[in-house]
């Protein structure tokens, strides 16, 4: 038994319990003393190793101890970042190796395979990666396991244990266990009776396994209706219509006789006008005493469809594409939902250049944009009075309009027609601004001096939504780069549907049931941006994509299936750049040279490392403690092995050929091991050895000769054989 | 319950053990009474006569090749003859000849040396062709055949022969045939400087042979085929046994050696192993038994110089792989 081994392990573990329940600040203190204790032992041990102590540090426990403290402090430190699963999973697969090793020291305990089974089981409870059910599995089978070693060392207390007994109280702990777990896992209650369904409220299972099992929610024809909004299922009438006993209607039938069942041309004649009355309230129109109606009804029949009806475009385009043709900008989030418009100030936002060409008072002048673009916009059935210009317009020209008064715009910058909506078939010509994305570089998404807090309001946002924007550009530089990761992010975190609806918010949905709309992802997009200190608004329009473009006419055609969300983030110099997080969606490519990526991955480096230092540090040390200790780790679990099986003569002598070849003193294949062995000494025990292992070996039908294994390995121990080889 | 006679064999297995140990043990003292300080020679010519092989030793005059086979047959307590091998030595002077008894009026045959339990032949490279020949039948099949009349020999007869290697002029080297019938071959070499010491104290004092006190026989010549029979019943396991085939294939292939270990040498392999197992008091017998003799076993077979047969040997035994944990 290695007590020292459980209390340290517990402690660790113990540790990370703790600091997970209380989230406090006292985990860092934990982390703090494990990791300056196992930095100043790796240190202390690593001067002395100069010296000649260092052999009796390897040889010693020191190793097991340390590679067990830095484990737990590893953990202990890994509570910090609770939302990393991969850290979480590699400190705990160490602490299972830590334990693991320590256990296997290669000497012989009664309990030592229960205190490894222990070790890996709590390790396994901690594990963030499987389920939870899982995980119970396998730490009762790991109990199972500790048991059944442990009524073998019982029953065989000399030591030698029976293989045999082990595996039958493993075997009756199993069978007694398995169906158990089955029955607990796999069948519900409404599985073993179908009257079940409705009246116990479980029929998802327990709520420990999900938070939507408890209310039945998903179970699909076993869901029961609850209070729970999610919940679909059947209500009490319909429970009673699908149940097997007979029918409301059946009663009916055997209380009155059949119904009678009207023919197809029968038809009867209404009461007299004073009884209809009575009967309904109302006066129906024609209510002529006598008059005859069919006593058949018939539900309302459709209208016949008077030949194929063309469908309208919304508005046809034609210039540079793709292009997101912006009719509404939304900024204000009220944590449900965005709001259509703002109260604001409306002014006349052109002038008149001439020749009918209206040029934008606010026309954006940015580094960023390349060359001009020319558009031909003719409108269809928008039925608004937003102009569909496309971003970055500078001056425009529609139909015959000269007069700017009949242009209007609010904050938002969207242009209107002032008083109507407009008119199909409208023609509206533009000169927008292209924006080269390789010149991006030169402008930073930032909140200019004069903008709206607005664009930065947090209030509403869901800290989940932060949390995870904040993780998913975990050490990328501000700027481009952390804008475009999490646009990327967003990309790939969940399906696009367009017909998906949820009641849910924006990046619930995205999270939980892994579709959304573009109106989930673009939401879920301003947000996360505005999380992260960045102006965002949400734009709503339409989406130009050049495969909508006829190649016969060069016009893209653009009806209803076009209108999108995306993401707008403001730029220093007061632009708009549109961003478009939904997947499928083109997203803006940023091109980087060598430099900057280095430069974006140094950065994420250093973030990483001085966000997790405690971690690293403490990797460095186990691996160290490892790779010092490794000759006694393989020797010890060797030695462990040897001992499961049964110490043989050739075993042992086997065992110690491993250990000299640990030591650089390896048998030459042609050498005899008997030979080899009187190399290593002659004293009583060896010679014993060597006879007992030239019979086992050379001449196996004799009977096997005793001989002292024990005190064999223990005089050519990994350390006297590195003395005689120091020696020589 | 062990039976009776369970309980009665092991006892008897161990009394023959303890005799058999007893017996070896008394012949090894006296032949290191007879040859001072080497236990080594004296161990690989115990093997040779324990593995019913016959020995070959090729040393200079006067290192004692002559007194250890007189040791060895008195030892064994069986007849001992000695051919001092000429050129005009005839085979009948070895095998024996009939001659005419005029009392009889018959032939009669007249044994010749090779019926001695063991018999030193001195220098055996100074004999024709045709008498080595002759003892080529006596060597391989312990019989004679004269005037179409096969002669049994003793079941335990032993052959030493010796040569001078310093000497070519007027000698006839041994063919490879001759030398395969040899299971070993071993040099003597010079004593220590003490045991030079301990051979001049010695022979202050006696004039002549008849003055020391003469060598005793410790085991009868039925003792010695007893033994033989025991040694010939050690177990040799499967791993030892590939192990000895794996020798005599790299033996084989080696670039230096023109004949390999024939079957026959791979047999008197065998039982020098044999016999070196029952040396060190063991029933079964080990790769290090086999490598103990492979060097004496080879060199007879070689026919090189003892510097290039040891050369040999250590490429041959480093090139094989000794049967390990294969098994477990």
């Amino acid at each position: 038994m290695n007590p020292m081994t459980a209390v340290i392990l517990m402690v660790g573990v113990g540790a990370l319990q703790l600091s997970r329940a209380a989230r406090a600040a006292s985990v860092s203190g934990y982390m703090m003393v494990g990791t300056v204790i196992v930095v100043a032992l790796c240190i202390a041990r690593l001067l002395l190793g100069r010296t000649s102590l260092l052999d009796r540090w390897t040889d010693s426990k020191w190793p097991q101890v340390f590679a067990v403290i830095s484990a737990a402090a590893m953990l202990a430190s890994q509570s910090l970042s609770l939302g990393a699963p991969l850290e979480g999973s590699v400190s705990t697969s160490l602490l299972v190796l830590a334990g693991g090793l320590y256990v296997f020291d290669g000497r012989v305990g009664r309990h030592d395979g229960v205190v490894a089974a222990i070790c890996i089981a709590v390790a396994l409870l901690l594990l963030p990666t499987f389920d939870f059910a899982v995980r119970g599995g396998v730490v009762a089978v790991l109990v199972i396991v500790s048991a059944g070693w442990l009524a073998a060392g019982q029953i065989e207390p000399s030591g030698s244990r029976r293989w045999s007994t082990f595996f039958v109280v493993c075997a009756i702990c199993l069978a007694l266990l398995v169906p158990l777990v089955a029955a607990h896992r796999f069948i519900r209650p409404v599985d073993l009776n179908p009257s079940y369904a409705g009246w116990v409220p479980a029929s998802g299972g327990p709520a420990s396994e999900s938070e939507r099992a408890a209310r039945g929610v998903g179970d699909g024809q076993d869901e029961i209706s609850s209070d729970h909004a999610a919940s679909t299922g059947l209500d009490q009438n319909e429970r009673i219509a699908e149940s097997s006993l007979d029918s409301l209607y059946d009663l009916w039938t055997e209380a009155y006789g059949e119904p009678v069942t009207p023919a197809e041309q029968q038809k009867t004649i209404a009461l007299k006008q004073d009884g209809l009355n009575q009967a309904q309230g109302t006066d129906r129109g024609d209510s002529r005493t006598g008059r005859s109606f069919d006593i058949k009804r018939r539900a309302p029949a459709e209208r016949a469809a008077s030949g194929e009806k063309q469908g309208t475009a919304l508005l046809e385009l034609r210039g540079p594409l793709p292009a997101w043709i912006a009719l509404e900008a939304l900024e204000r989030f009220d944590g449900d939902a965005w709001q259509p418009r703002y109260a604001g100030r409306s002014f006349v936002p052109v002038r008149h250049l001439g020749e009918r060409w209206m040029e934008l008072l606010l026309r954006p002048i940015s580094p960023a944009f390349g060359r001009d673009g020319e558009y031909s916009v003719r409108v269809g059935e928008l039925n608004g009075r937003t102009l569909p210009l496309p971003p970055h317009t500078t001056q425009f020209r529609m139909g015959l309009i000269d007069q700017p008064t009949f242009f209007s715009s609010d904050e938002a910058g969207v242009v209107r027609l002032a008083r109507r909506t407009l008119p199909t078939g409208a023609s509206i010509d533009v000169t927008a601004k292209l924006v080269d994305a390789s010149r991006l570089l030169n402008v930073e998404p930032a909140l200019p001096a004069h903008s709206k807090p607005l664009l930065l309001e947090v209030a509403h946002i869901e800290p989940e939504l932060a949390a995870w924007a904040n993780r998913m550009t975990f050490g990328t530089p501000r700027g481009w780069p952390q804008v475009l990761a999490l646009m990327r992010s967003l990309q790939e975190s969940a399906h696009y549907d367009p017909s998906w609806c949820s009641p849910r918010p924006a990046f619930e949905t995205l999270q939980r049931d892994g579709r959304g709309n573009d109106y989930h992802f673009a939401t879920a997009g301003v947000l996360g941006l505005r999380s992260l200190g960045y102006p965002a608004r949400l734009a709503s329009g339409v989406f130009a994509s050049a495969d909508r473009v006829n190649e016969q006419s060069g016009w893209a055609q653009l009806n209803r299936d076009d209108l999108h969300c995306w993401v707008q983030i403001r730029m220093s110099d007061g632009t708009w750049i549109d961003l478009d997080p939904t997947p499928g969606f083109p997203l803006l490519a940023v091109p980087m040279n060598w430099r900057q990526q280095f430069h974006n991955w140094a950065q994420q480096a250093a973030t990483r490392a001085k966000r997790q230092w405690v971690a690293i540090i403490s990797a460095f040390c186990f691996l160290g403690v490892v790779w010092f200790g490794r000759r006694q780790w393989l020797d010890g679990v060797a030695t462990r092995i040897l001992h499961i099986r049964g110490p043989t003569p050739a075993r042992v002598a086997r065992l110690i050929e491993r250990r000299a070849s640990l030591v650089g003193r390896k048998r030459a294949a042609a050498t005899p091991v008997g030979k080899w062995l009187h190399t290593l000494g002659s004293s009583r025990s060896i010679l014993e050895l060597i006879d007992a292992m030239n019979q086992q070996l050379y001449c196996p039908q004799a009977p096997v000769i005793r001989f002292d294994a024990t005190s064999v390995l223990k005089e050519l121990s990994l350390r006297n054989l590195r003395k005689q080889l120091d020696v020589r | 319950m062990i039976p009776l006679n369970t309980v009665q064999n092991t006892v008897h297995a161990c009394h023959r053990g303890l005799e058999h140990a007893q017996a070896v043990a008394h012949i090894r003292q006296a032949m290191n009474d007879a040859l001072r300080g080497k236990p080594e020679v004296v161990e690989i010519a115990l093997v040779c006569l324990l593995a019913r092989g016959h020995l070959l030793i090729e040393d200079l005059p006067g290192l004692g090749k002559t007194t250890l086979a007189k040791a060895l047959a008195t030892a064994v307590g069986g007849r001992f003859c000695r051919v001092q091998c000429t050129p005009d030595l005839l085979p009948g002077d070895v095998t024996g000849f009939s001659i005419f008894n005029q009392k009889t009026r018959e032939f009669e045959f007249l044994p010749g040396p090779v019926f001695a339990d063991v018999l030193l032949v001195d220098e055996i490279n100074r004999a024709t062709p045709r008498t080595q020949s002759a003892l080529l039948e006596a060597m391989a099949e312990h019989q004679v055949t004269v005037d179409n009349q096969p002669h049994r020999l003793s079941s335990t007869f032993f052959v030493i022969a010796t040569q001078n290697p310093a000497e070519h002029h007027g000698t006839y080297p041994l063919p490879e045939a001759q030398l395969d019938r040899f299971a070993m071959k071993l040099r003597i070499g010079y004593p220590k400087r003490q045991d030079e010491l301990a051979i001049l104290e010695a022979a202050v004092g006696p004039c002549c042979e008849d003055d020391s006190p003469r060598p005793q026989p410790v085991v009868q010549p039925s003792d010695l085929h007893h033994l033989q029979q025991h040694v010939a019943a050690i177990a040799v396991g499967p791993a030892v046994r590939e192990y000895l085939v794996d020798l005599a294939a790299v033996v084989r292939s080696h670039p230096r050696v023109p004949l390999g270990l024939s079957p026959r040498g791979l047999l008197t392999l065998q039982r020098a192993a044999q016999a070196q197992a029952f040396l060190h008091n063991r029933t079964f017998v080990i790769p290090d038994d086999v490598q103990g003799v492979m060097g004496p076993v080879l060199s007879a077979r070689l026919n090189m110089p003892a510097d290039a047969s040891a050369e040999v040997l250590d490429e041959v035994l480093a090139a094989v792989r000794v049967p390990a944990w294969e098994q477990q």
